[in-house]
């Protein structure tokens, strides 16, 4: 359009066509009446410059490779919630190939449905937890996260004795063995609020919270706009920058049957399934462990039985006995997003020696040490 | 001139040179950016080389194996019951100070420093409460409730402890690990173990002031780049 504007006045030659026939005209060869020496530039560089630009914006399709292109049937796939059985189960199929395909095992991947009367809520009793960091690694190993880039479900905070603002707290302690007699460990993955503000935000409704209380993200609907990870308060999502890998290059390169040893083939749809470059995942309770009655991964290999599971709407449930029983409190409470994660202290023994943030400067009143003194 | 809009342009005819000239590095700049761009290395999100993590460090089994009933103990590469030895031997009254055997026992148990605090004296298999009743080596969690009735309390609501296999109190698997299938009853307290390897993912929080920050810069491949104290 602009080009054909200033036709017509600097030379005088396209005066006749151009102005009454569309641009289109002047795309021919050198031929045609209208075409001088520059229009021919003009045109040419401009095309040029838009083809370029075009290849430079489709670049990164070059490094597709084979596996990476959805095939027609996955590029149609539903929405989790409107896939009826035949559905669901073709799609479990074509995920079943795709793994296959790509680790040479065959995973058990079902869809495994919230159970009736079932609401669950995880605590945590942060006067046991030592930091040792085994639940983020068993976590990693048991829901198919990668390993290069890493990605972690669990961050453990190492927290100054003495305060709960998260903001001291430290990812990156390194020391030769936990605990630390000055620090206590506070373990952080996702909370599962009732009024989540990450589900809100999304805005093709990939995630949502189930009726058991785990919310959750279908893989396949996400864009991976990340607007979820901006609204958890909690740091809770994490989104896959490349494509998860379940070993490092040199790892694959030194045994190049490790992935398929690493992954874990017992899966579910809205779980551990391997996900893809560009979606974003995050904890999910172990679904496919707990909506089958067992305990979550980071439960089972704590070492010193800090983490806590279950059933809140069973009146006789290890977590409904917790919430009763001790003084709970959640993370940012004041924000409104109702966590179903609750953290914990045991009172403390009056028979203990004092420790030693007690000696510099720590309060009566610091949560590690908010005993009642005439407890029994 | 030059900065008129195009309709203007059109409707004024002539006298648009100069707009005609930028018309012309509208292509060019296309083509520049364009190889530019091409030209560029791709943005690859720098990767770091994580630790790997040995399997057995995340096992799931429990920390002890305590003693069945009846308890067979190991005893100078042997496996004995107690009462072949305690059944011929007396036992004296004795304290840790002066065993004989049991040398690899070490009792760090507080102020609990008598084998027959806990021990039967008169049946080596058996356990000794309080009130003149003995008890198995398998139900020892009453013994150690004798002294720890709050933790035994919390325990045996699910809030100390660990329970495996279930979380719904009414399915079989459900059971909960006894205390001495994670504490050492002579030596209850838990030896601090070596932490498994600190994350490496690309975002990990404000990287934090001194010591810390300079982890977290040395781990966070983004932060490499960075200026110092800069976030992300």
């Amino acid at each position: 359009m602009s080009l054909r504007i200033y036709e017509g006045k600097g030379d005088g030659l396209g005066a006749a066509c151009t102005c009454d026939h569309g641009g289109s005209s002047r795309g021919g060869p050198g031929a045609r009446p209208g075409m001088t020496r520059r229009s021919f530039l003009r045109t040419g560089v401009g095309a040029a410059g838009g083809l370029a630009a075009f290849a430079a914006a489709i670049s990164p399709l070059k490094d597709l490779a084979s596996g990476d292109v959805p095939d027609l049937d996955t590029f149609l796939q539903k929405h989790y919630k409107e896939m009826n059985a035949q559905e669901m189960e073709a799609a479990l199929d074509r995920i079943r190939a795709r793994v296959e395909q790509r680790y040479g095992v065959r995973p058990e991947i079902r869809d495994i449905k919230p159970m009736d009367g079932v609401e669950f809520v995880y605590a945590l009793n942060l006067s046991r937890c030592i930091g040792c960091r085994k639940c983020v690694h068993a976590c990693v190993a048991e829901n198919n996260q990668s390993r290069d880039p890493e990605i972690q479900y669990i961050r453990v905070l190492e927290m100054p004795r003495g305060t709960t603002d998260i903001e001291q707290g430290n990812h990156h302690y390194d020391r030769a063995k936990v605990p630390d007699e000055n620090h206590y460990y506070m373990p952080i993955q996702c909370h599962q609020c009732a009024n989540p503000p990450c589900t809100k935000v999304c805005p093709v409704q990939a995630t949502w919270t189930e009726p058991d209380g785990v919310t959750v993200v279908d893989y396949d609907w996400c864009i991976g706009c990340r607007y979820c990870e901006a609204a958890c308060p909690y740091w809770a999502r994490r989104f896959n920058f490349t494509k998860p890998r379940l070993a490092s290059p040199e790892e694959i390169e030194a045994d190049p049957g490790i992935e398929a040893r690493r992954l874990n083939p017992e899966m579910s749809y809205l779980s551990n399934r391997p996900r893809t470059k560009g979606v974003m995942e995050k904890c999910h309770f172990c679904l496919h462990r707990t909506r089958t009655g067992r305990m979550p991964a980071c439960l089972e290999v704590c070492p010193v039985g800090a983490r806590k599971f279950g059933n809140v709407l069973d009146p006789h449930s290890d977590v409904s006995n917790i919430l009763k029983t001790k003084r709970v409190f959640v993370l940012k409470a004041e924000i409104g997003t109702l966590p179903r994660f609750f953290y914990y202290f045991d009172e403390r023994d009056p028979t203990a020696q004092d420790l030693p943030a007690m000696e510099h400067g720590g309060h009566a009143d610091e949560p590690a040490e908010s005993a009642t003194g005439g407890e029994s | 001139m030059a900065g008129q809009q195009p309709s203007t342009r059109e409707a004024q005819g002539a006298g648009s040179r100069w707009a005609g000239a930028a018309g012309y590095l509208i292509g060019p700049a296309f083509l520049l950016i364009a190889l530019l761009i091409l030209a560029l290395p791709g943005a690859a999100i720098p990767i770091q080389q994580t630790p790997a993590v040995d399997r057995a460090s995340i096992s799931i089994a429990p920390r002890r194996t305590p003693l069945g009933d009846p308890p067979v103990a190991v005893v100078n590469g042997m496996a004995h019951r107690c009462n072949d030895c305690h059944g011929i031997f007396e036992s004296r009254e004795n304290s840790q100070a002066d065993l004989r055997q049991h040398t690899d026992i070490k009792l760090e148990h507080g102020l609990n420093n008598n084998c027959y605090n806990c021990h039967d004296r008169k049946d080596r298999e058996k356990l000794a409460l309080h009130d003149g009743s003995t008890t198995t080596f398998t139900h020892s969690e009453m013994l150690c409730a004798q002294c720890h009735g709050r933790m035994y309390r919390d325990w045996s609501r699910g809030a100390h402890g660990k329970t495996m296999g279930a979380w719904d109190p009414a399915n079989p698997g459900f059971h909960r690990l006894t205390c001495v299938q994670c504490h050492n009853p002579h030596a209850p307290m838990f030896d601090p173990i070596e932490p498994l390897p600190a994350p490496h993912t690309l975002r990990m929080g404000d990287p934090g002031h001194g010591h810390h920050a300079e982890i977290q810069k040395k781990r966070n491949p983004l932060l490499q780049w960075s200026e110092p104290g800069g976030h992300e």
